[in-house]
Formats: structure tokens, sequence, C-alpha cells
């Protein structure tokens, strides 16, 4: 984390570049949903869509989270408590997910 | 009890000054921000209600020793008549209600806060030698937070419907369905329990930050993360434990809130009838989603309310057996392991929901995974032991018993993490035995150890060691005459919820325990045999028992504040963590000199030094220490 | 006593108390927002195909979600803005920055309000068939309506359903013999819950002097239950009182009488059942298209011209199924895309009507407007205000569920007003704690700078959080 008030100043244009981006983001998710050059997989919503929309709604995200939250020059510790609960959050998720559409579901 | 004499004292006058202004009492008391009086005030909160779920737990086993008669004392009460039937029998919905109640009040409102709010914070902040929490009015606001939610709980005895009674779990949709017929449904204890839970989250969420920001920022200096007591690592973890598990159960609360109040089908599955009517409701729901979140919380919990426990137990151990804990370092990683892991373990609750196979086998997989940990912790305090030349003082008493008891509980968990005989003992009294043996001789007794222990530390008393005595000794006879018959129930297929203690299953009742015509048999029921069902009088009459083993610690906890020995230092255990260098009581801001730290934290015994205990803050040459005497 | 690095960084972890304390805050946000979405994930791939109503895609309107999305950027920007002010010691600049971000801030509730206000305005109604038609239900006739001239409460449960839906406008007086005496009431509640403890304690007392005397002669014959009155009837002294009650809450009803849930019975006639209801949207994807000639709201509607206007309308999406799957892949049409989706009958019908010229300021009209059509232009843009209305009467046997677009109408509607809900309310906070540093934070500011622009960071790494979220809202609940 820069702490002199100059060091900052020299990030003002990252900031607005990104926040150009992040707009940027939103128009292209739109865009990826109800246009029909971008539907990939089938008309309408498909799963391609899905995908595609969510990866850049990861990626804007990420951008929201390194630059405007500072995590690019963040300290490990913050990282390790982080990394901790991606992965938790991640497991839950995929594990809720997987006992949902379990392959072998067992006629009880 | 042998009080050394080579600690710096600190005798009480010498600090009086410190103190220039005394705040006025409702500050000092009430709203206070010191660490050392929310742990103090958590502790008699969390106490108060652990006699309450007690108490539940009395007029329970009365229902399912004695299903055919009146019960006792509270038939006389014209207000609680009403939950009885026209005999003055208990009946099924007060069972449910107090059953659901008993478990939520002793988890959430009892072990919880006793073990992480009050030695959580009356204890960690002292052992790693900082002044106060990391956050001091962030901290009071987490134990009025839990205050409210407790009387949340409290209030929803006194409403028509009563306080919710579907289970402690709380599962959707019969919980979603309960009460509601009632004109207004906000105001059923079902949906006051919702209520509470979400303010009781929240009062965990906001103590679990400020103990973890309290451990990695305040850390006095010297103290590297290998030198912190083990009981800093395991609250460390449970915080983490806190802080991440706890929120899905708020979004579950909220959900079934929502289900409650707004009419949404989050746990309702299309076409549910209700009364042979279809529910008028949209459906679309999933009454598996409500388990999940509920079991993401409540395995980790499970470890929650354990891990304070370990904490205890493994400063009391090295204390008593005047050697180093064994294995330090590996019960770090496994401490850390355990918290890891059991995240990833809930669904083996889920077993009868009918998950499929490949899921059962995943999650029972790393449930025999995380029984390595734990073994790892349970073997490194049997070590400890090993050797040592033990002081049976009342909390080592307590802590020696933890180990046994625990083992017990751990152990006859592993059968339940098996998919196919889960299947058999799912719901019976073997799964309660199994639970109540980590927690009621484990843990409470692990904080019995706790309340013996730090006690002078607050008091500058001891609490008297006949009347521990007549605490512990009967206190660990009864607590396995409860639990252990439970395992052969269970075994046989009692059910958990048969408020008549199964007397209409004769099939099962009527199973013969003990043949012959022994005078045992003649005590139960004047007949040849002992039946299973018999076991059920052992059980109640062992808990009522029970409560009438905790009037010594009752009087003792109260005289001694009076009467007690006074410790003749700071040091009376002769310990080597930093919470025994402060003053006793210590002071608003704990040490006098902000504490320094040379060493690893259970330095008992060391060859070559004069006593047989070296505390953290003492210099490592000869010089340094008498120079640090004379300063002080 | 100072609590140390509250301000300045530790030299080892490198962090000050609050930048933990807040990280292991949005930590465990980020369980709270990570449960709600798996339950999100949950809830939608659990959709049982043809049991479960399929998850709708096409209920928001995209421009007003867009627009949202780019005002929560652009205060996580301006948020950035305001730190750098005032790490370089501008107060001023700081708190126009501030004003900024407050000012995205309530715009976006702004907007969240409308749209929710949209959605408890619209109407929804499964048929028993499983045909939906969407649209507005006119008079207030979702309720079932009900003129009582007396009621029957239980008084051993003190609960007054029945009260919550007598109409408004009325004052209720009851006449009601309690142990022989006429009695007067105005206040239904209290008197019921006065009630609730007289009879309690009446059935105790008698209870318990059964008990003494069984214990004082156990031989003799236990003496039988003393004749409790528990049930009370109110008379209504002046007229009638009007009842419109929800279906949910009404256990049972019938010409003369209609009983509650908690077991009010009100004694009187029957008013009415019927739904009115003015159609905007048919939607038969849960029939089969064998079926969907025979649907229950064709019968309803009886108007061949609308019928036929949907059919085209299906068709023509069916051909561009084919065209895509067949035609130019050679895949057979999946049968989820072979039923149709909801179709704008209220379009259909005004390209049909056009000519009539009718002209109407009708209720339901508004909700209409702002209605989607997407993806189903069939006609040409029609002018608002130049159709007919398309009112059904439905009789109650024949509705499944009726409901607004409220939370309780689906499982997309429950999740996405809890989401959205939420993220309110962490809205809401944000908009607390930065507008009271924009306010009163001066006095900090002149004392230790250091210490308000951290409280700033801080506040500000809670205010990019609820952006991310929202990130993520965005594309699952307006385009997915």
């Amino acid at each position: 984390m820069a702490d002199s008030a100059e060091e900052i100043a020299k990030h003002k244009k990252a900031y607005w570049i990104v926040g150009a981006f992040l707009f940027a983001g939103t128009v292209i998710t739109v865009a990826v949903a109800r246009l029909e050059f971008f539907d990939l997989g089938a008309p309408g919503i498909s799963a391609m869509d899905v995908i595609m929309g969510l990866l850049i709604a990861t990626v804007k995200s990420t951008l929201v989270a390194l630059i405007f939250m500072h995590l690019n020059h963040e300290k490990g510790l913050i990282y390790k408590i982080l990394v901790f609960t991606c992965y938790f959050a991640f497991g839950m998720i995929v594990l809720m997910v997987y006992s949902l559409l379990d392959p072998i579901h067992a006629a009880f | 009890m042998s009080a050394s004499t080579t600690t710096q004292d600190h005798s009480e006058n010498d600090h009086g000054d410190h103190d220039h202004h005394d705040p006025p009492f409702w500050k000092k008391y009430i709203f206070s921000t010191d660490h050392k009086m929310i742990g103090i005030q958590y502790g008699f909160t969390a106490l108060l209600f652990l006699a309450f779920g007690f108490f539940l737990m009395m007029v329970m086993r009365w229902s399912i020793a004695y299903p055919d008669r009146a019960i006792p004392l509270l038939s006389e009460l014209p207000w609680f008549q009403i939950w009885l039937d026209d005999e003055g029998r208990v009946t099924g919905e007060l069972y449910n209600m107090f059953g659901a109640m008993h478990g939520t009040i002793m988890v959430f409102l009892g072990i919880v806060p006793l073990a992480f709010g009050a030695f959580g914070n009356y204890v960690t902040p002292l052992q790693i030698g900082a002044p106060d929490m990391a956050f001091p009015r962030l901290n009071m606001a987490s134990y009025w937070c839990y205050f409210v939610g407790g009387v949340v709980m409290l209030v929803s005895f006194f409403l028509p419907s009563g306080a919710a009674k579907v289970g402690w779990t709380n599962y959707s949709p019969l919980a979603t369905m309960t009460d509601t017929f009632y004109s207004s449904v906000f105001w059923t204890g079902q949906t006051l329990w919702l209520l509470g839970m979400v303010f009781l989250i929240s009062s965990s969420l906001l103590g679990a930050i400020n103990v973890i920001a309290t451990i990695i920022n305040l850390r006095a200096p010297g103290m590297t993360w290998m030198r912190l007591p083990f009981f800093v690592w395991a609250m460390l973890v449970t915080g983490f434990l806190l802080v991440l598990a706890f929120p899905p159960l708020e979004v579950a609360a909220i959900m079934q809130l929502m289900d409650r109040l707004a009419g949404t089908s989050f746990y309702l599955p299309t076409g549910l009838l209700e009364n042979g009517q279809l529910m008028d409701v949209s459906g679309g729901g999933n009454p598996l989603l409500y388990q999940h979140l509920f079991w993401f919380l409540a395995h980790p919990e499970v470890y929650v309310l354990i891990l304070p426990a370990f904490a205890i137990v493994t400063e009391i151990i090295p204390n008593n057996t005047r050697k180093p804990l064994w294995g330090y370092k590996i019960m770090v990683y496994s401490v850390m392991v355990l918290g890891f892991l059991s995240f990833i373990v809930w669904a083996h609750h889920m077993y009868m929901t009918g998950v499929g196979l490949s899921v059962s086998t995943f999650f029972q997989t790393t449930t025999v995974l995380i029984s390595i940990p734990s073994v790892i912790l349970l073997t490194s305090m049997l070590i400890s032991l090993w050797g040592g030349s033990i002081r049976f003082t009342v909390p080592m008493l307590f802590a020696t018993a933890f180990i046994p008891m625990f083992g017990i509980g751990g152990l006859t968990g592993l059968p339940l993490a098996f998919n196919l005989i889960d299947l058999h003992l799912h719901d019976t009294y073997y799964v309660i035995g199994h639970f109540h043996y980590v927690v009621a001789p484990g843990t409470i007794f692990a904080l019995f150890a706790g309340i013996y222990y730090w006690y002078p530390k607050q008091t500058g008393r001891m609490m008297g060691t006949v009347l521990g005595h007549l605490h512990f000794w009967p206190s660990l006879i009864l607590m396995n005459g409860i639990f252990l018959p439970m395992f052969i129930q269970g075994m046989a297929g009692f059910h958990r919820r048969a408020f008549d203690g199964g007397k209409a299953y004769e099939q099962i009742a009527q199973q013969v325990y003990l043949t012959g015509d022994t005078w045992i048999a003649k005590i139960f029921h004047g007949g040849v045999d002992i039946q299973m069902i018999d076991l059920n009088i052992v059980m109640s009459a062992s808990a009522w028992l029970l409560a009438v083993a905790q009037v010594p610690f009752i009087i003792n906890f109260f005289f001694s504040i009076k009467f007690g020995k006074k410790v003749d230092s700071d040091n009376p255990w002769g310990a080597t963590t930093l919470e025994w260098a402060t003053p006793t009581p210590p002071p608003h801001g704990n040490f006098i000199v902000e504490p320094i730290v040379y060493r690893s934290a259970y330095e008992y015994s060391v060859p070559g030094d004069k006593s047989d205990f070296t505390p953290q803050n003492q210099p490592p040459s000869e010089e340094g220490a008498e120079a640090k005497e004379e300063t002080d | 006593m100072e609590i140390p690095f509250e301000v300045k960084a530790r030299k080892d972890t490198g962090l000050w108390n609050a930048k933990l304390g807040i990280w292991l805050f949005l930590a465990s946000e980020v369980m709270l927002f990570g449960g709600l979405f798996s339950s999100y994930i949950f809830l939608r791939l659990g959709i049982e195909p043809g049991v479960d109503t399929p998850w709708p895609t096409d209920v928001q309107k995209v421009p007003l979600g867009f627009l949202n999305t780019l005002v929560l950027i652009a205060s996580s920007v301006f948020v950035v803005f305001a730190w750098l002010a005032i790490k370089e010691g501008k107060w001023k600049k700081f708190q126009a920055w501030m004003a900024a971000v407050l000012f995205c801030a309530f715009f976006f509730l702004a907007v969240k309000g409308y749209e929710y206000y949209n959605k408890f305005t619209h109407y929804g109604m499964v048929l028993v068939d499983h045909s939906v038609v969407e649209g507005v239900v006119l008079d207030n006739t979702d309720k079932i309506r009900f003129e009582g001239k007396s009621v029957t409460i239980d008084v051993t449960k003190g609960s007054v359903e029945f009260l919550k839906w007598v109409d408004k406008d009325q004052r209720l007086f009851f006449d009601v013999e309690v142990d022989g005496k006429l009695v007067s009431i105005s206040n239904v509640a209290s008197w019921a819950s006065s009630m609730r403890s007289k009879v309690n304690k009446e059935i105790a007392a008698d209870r318990s002097a059964r008990w003494a005397a069984k214990r004082k002669n156990p031989d003799a014959a236990p003496l039988k239950p003393k004749k409790i009155t528990r049930s009370y009837t109110l008379v209504s002294k002046g007229d009638p009182f009007r009842l419109s009650a929800k279906d949910s809450r009404v256990s049972a009803y019938s010409d003369k009488e209609m009983s509650f849930v908690d077991g009010n019975k009100v004694d009187g006639k029957l008013l009415g059942d019927v739904i009115k209801f003015e159609v905007h949207e048919v939607d038969l994807q849960m029939i089969p298209k064998a079926q969907q000639d025979q649907a229950l709201v064709w019968k309803l509607i009886n108007d061949s011209a609308v019928k036929a206007g949907w059919d085209d309308a299906r068709d023509e999406e069916l051909k561009k199924m084919e065209k895509y799957y067949l035609e130019d892949r050679g895949l057979p049409v999946p049968d989820k895309q072979m039923r149709s989706r909801r179709v704008n009958v209220h379009d259909l019908h005004a390209v049909g009507k056009m000519k009539d010229g009718h002209t109407g300021d009708k209720p339901g009209h508004d909700a209409h407007k702002e209605s989607k059509n997407k993806g189903h232009d069939v006609g040409a843009e029609v002018e608002v205000g130049e159709h007919h209305q398309i009112v059904i009467e439905v009789p109650r046997e024949q509705k499944r569920f009726l409901s607004n677009h409220g939370p309780a109408y689906g499982t997309y509607y429950a999740i996405y007003f809890t989401m959205t809900g939420l993220h309110g309310l962490h809205v809401i906070g944000g908009i607390v704690v930065l507008g009271y540093f924009m306010f009163f934070g001066k006095a900090l500011f002149l004392k230790n700078p250091e210490h308000m622009a951290n409280r700033v960071e801080v506040a500000g790494l809670f205010w990019h959080f609820v952006d991310l979220v929202w990130i993520f809202l965005f594309p699952i609940m307006y385009l997915f």
C-alpha cells in the first residue's frame, strides 16, 4: 500500500482506466447476453452465454479487488485469509452442486 | 497448589494507584469495553443459560423415564399446565419444544459463549501480552448482540405458540409450516428462533473477527507464532471457523425467515401438501438446501465447541505435570488441518436424505480423515502426562477426565462416519450418546477446569479443593451414568425423538438387557429381567443427580470470592504463560510494563534452571532476570 | 490505555488493526454471499423439468440493471478519489467526492425501489392445468370477499386471524355472552387475550382441584372435568362487517361461513370468490405442445383472435428453433424449446383489434407499458392506449397459485429479492458510514488525519465489496 500522498497521486490515471474497463465490461456482458452475434451455443440464453458472462464478471471483480481494494500490493497475511475464504466458499458451492447432481444416485 | 516464590510479585496495593479515575458503575460493569469484564459477562450469562438448558433436559428426562406419570413440581404451576396433558404429564409438544431449545441453548447460548466468548475474551489478550482486544467497542457490541439473541430466545417460551419445537436443527419444511396458523406468524417461537439466531450469529462473527485480529496484530514483542501458547492457536482456528462457517447459517436463517414471513418457497418443493391440501406457495424449492447450509455451519460448529476445550486442557496439563507439552508443533499443525477439513465433512449428517453414492463416499472419506488430527491432538495430551509427576489439583482432575471422555466420544463417532452403519444408527440414542460424550463430559469438563484454573487470576483467591472434589467425582460418575447406556439403547434402535422414551415401540422397549432375578431388576420394575427401557430410569436418575452434583460448584464459586484461600503470588499455579505475569486481578490495560517474550510457552522443568518453570517473559540469562526483578 | 497499532501498521504483519478487521469481515461477507450464490445455483439447477416452473430469464428490465451497475461502478471510482483526497489532506475535495458517492448510492436505491414497486404491482396466476397468465388483479379480487355477521373464537389460543382481513374503514362492535351476561366489545384483540388468560386459569384451577381430590382419595372415582366454555361467538352489533381474506389464511369457506387457519369461524354470506384478472401475457411452457390448444386459459379468455395470435407467435418461434437446430445443425429440437415461452397477448390483441379505436386508461395499463416484450416481436409497435383489455374471470377452484411478483411468486423471485435486498441493506449501511465521515469526520481529520484516512480506506474497502457483489448479481439476476 502506497503510503505517501504523492505516490498515490500517480495512480490516479490508473483508477480512471480501470473504471473505464469496468464500464466496458458491463457493456460486453449485456452484449453477450442479448445480441445474437454473441450467441455461441444456442439462441437465447445458453450455457456459453452464462460462462462468458461470469468470466467477464470475474475479470471485473478481480480488477476491483486488485486495483480499487489495493490487493495488488497488500500484505501476505490478507492473501492467506482470502485464499482460505475462497477455498471454503468454492468448496461449499462445488460440493452442494455435486451432491445435487450426483452421477451415482442410489435408489434407497 | 504450590505457589512459586520466584515470580515477580505485584501485590494488589502496589498498583492501586493505576486506576486514577474510576469509571462509573454502568461503564465498568455493564457497558464495559474491558475484555476481562466482557469475558466475565459472557461467562455469567452463559452459565445461566447452561443451567437453563440443563433444566429443560431434566423435564425431558422425566417424560422419557416416566411417560405415564405427572411431572412433579411443574404440574403444580398453573401457567405451565397449558403444556401438560390433563393428567399433568409431559406432552409430545412440550418435549419437542424443550428438546429443540435444549440443543439451541446449550450449543449457541451456553457452550460457545462460555468457551469462545468468556475464555477467548478473558484469556487470549492476556496470554499474548496485549492490553485489550483489538476492537474493544466491537467486543462490547458482540456481547450485547449475544444478550439480545438470548433474550429473544427466552421470550419465545412465553408466547402462545411456545418456543421453537422442531429440533435444534430446525429442518424445513416442518420448521416452515409449524405454528403458521397463529394470526401473527412473526410472534411465534419458530420465527423468533430464526431472529434470535441472526443476533447470535452476528455476535459470534463480531467476536471472532475481534479475537483473530487481536491474535494477529496485538502480540507482545517477541511473541512469535511458534511461541504462542496452544490455547491461542486453538482460539485462532476457532475464530476462523466461526467467521467462515456462520454466514451460511445466517443465509439459511434469513431464507427460512422469508419462507415463514414472506411466503417464499426456498425450502418447499412443488406440490407440497399440508393437512391433505395443496399449500398455497409457488413451490420449486428444495429442503436439502437448508440442510446443506445448516450443516455447513453445524459441523465446524462441533469443532468450535471442542477446540476451546482442547485449548484449556492443553494449558492445564503441562502446568500440572510440570513438563512441556508434548508435540507442540504437531499439535499446531493438527489443529490447522482440523479446521481446514472440518469444512468439507458436513454431508455426513445427511446420509439419510439419500445423497448419492459418490457424494457419500467423498464425505465418508473426509470424515475418516478428520479423525487423524483429532487423534493426534488427543494422543499428544496423553503423552504429555507420561513421565510427569502429576499434581492432581482440581483443574487437573477435570482436565485428565476430559481425555478419556472425549476419547469415548470421538471413537464412537467413527462408526457414524460410515454411510451404511449410519443408516442404522441415525437419529438413535447412539448419536446422542456420541455427541454428548464430546460436549458434556468433554467440553463442559474442560470449561469447569478452566474456571477452576483461571479463577484465582480474577479474584485473587483459590476455589476450594474439597468442594472441588465433591463436584468432580459425582459429576464424572453421573455423566457416564447418563451417556453410557445411550450407546446400548441406540444400538437397540431407540429413537431420540420418542417423547415416551420408546415405550410405544414394544419390540424395542422390551428387549431384555440383563436376564435373571437380580436385586437390580427388583429395583427397576420388580420383574425378573431388566429391559432396554429400564435404562431410561438409570439415565434420568443420573441426570437429576448430576444437577445436585453441581451444587458444590455453585457454592464453591460464590463463597470463594470472599472466603477462598488467598493466593500468595500473581502466579499461584507456577505457570509459564503471560496471563500470570499480570497483577491480580489484571487492571484495565492488563500489564504494568509491556511484556517482552523470550521463550516458548511451555518451558517447565528446564534442566539447569533453578525453578521448575520458566515464564515466557523471563529474559534468557540469569543476569537479565535479576536485572528485571530489580526494575520491578 | 491505548490499543497499539490503531493507526500505524504493525511491522511484522504490515497491518493496522482496522484493516485486518475489515478484511476478516469481508471474508465473512464472502461466505455470506457465497452461501446465497450457492443457494441460487442449487435452486436453479435443482429445477425438475415438467414439475417445477422453469427459471425465468426475461423478467427484468435490463436497462435499469445496466444503469445501476454503471452507477455503482462510478461510485466505486469516486470512493477511491475521496480517499486520495483525504490522503492528500484536502477536506473539501474529500467532501465533494464523497457527495458524488452518496449521490450514486441514493440513485441506485431509487432505481432499485422503482424496480421493486413494479414487481409488487404485477401479478401472475397459475391455473390448475399449469397454464400461467400474468397481468393485474382487478378490484382486489385476489382475496375472498365475505360479509360476516358473527365470529366464533377459540379463546384458549387467543388468536384473532379474522381481524387482519376486516376492511380497514369499518368500526367493529360486538356483543358476546360471557357467563350468561351480554358484554359489548370494541377491541377484539385485547378481549381475546384477556379471555385467554382467564379461561386458561379456570382450566388450571379445575385441574388442580381434580388432582387434589385424587391425591386425597386415590380409590374414589375421579372427578369429571368441569365444563369450561372455550369458544365464544361474537355477534356484530351494527352492520355486517366485510372481510377480504388471503387464500392461504383461510382454511375453508362456503356460502355461509368462512374458517381461518387459527380456527376463527365467521358466519355470514360469501360476497364473491371469482378472481377478475386482466391478462397481459400467457405462458404455456408447463404444458406439452399437443395439449396447449386445450389449455384452460383459452376457455377463460374465450377469444379466438387472441388464441390465433398467440399460436402464430409460438409457431414463428418454433420455426426459428427448427431452422436453428434441424436445418442448420441437424440436431433434434430440444423439448424445452418446442414449448412456447411467455407471449404478450396484450400486444397481440391490440394488433388484432386496433381498428376499434378503443381508448382507455384502465388499471394495469401502466404495468403493461413497463412489462417486457422481449424476443417475441410479433406485432408492430403498438400505440399504448389503443387496445382492449382482456379481462378473465377465474373461479377460485381453477386457480392453483396467485401472487404478485414479489418474493412468493417463485424461487427466482425469492432469491432475487433476498439477494438484492441484502445487497441493498449493505448499500444503506455504506451510506450511513460514508455519510457520517462526510458530515462529522472533520474533527478527527483535524486531530489525526492519518486515522481519518484509515477509516475512509476501510469504509472504501467495504464499498468496493458491495460493488463487487453487484457485478455478479447483475448478470445472474438480469441477464441469464
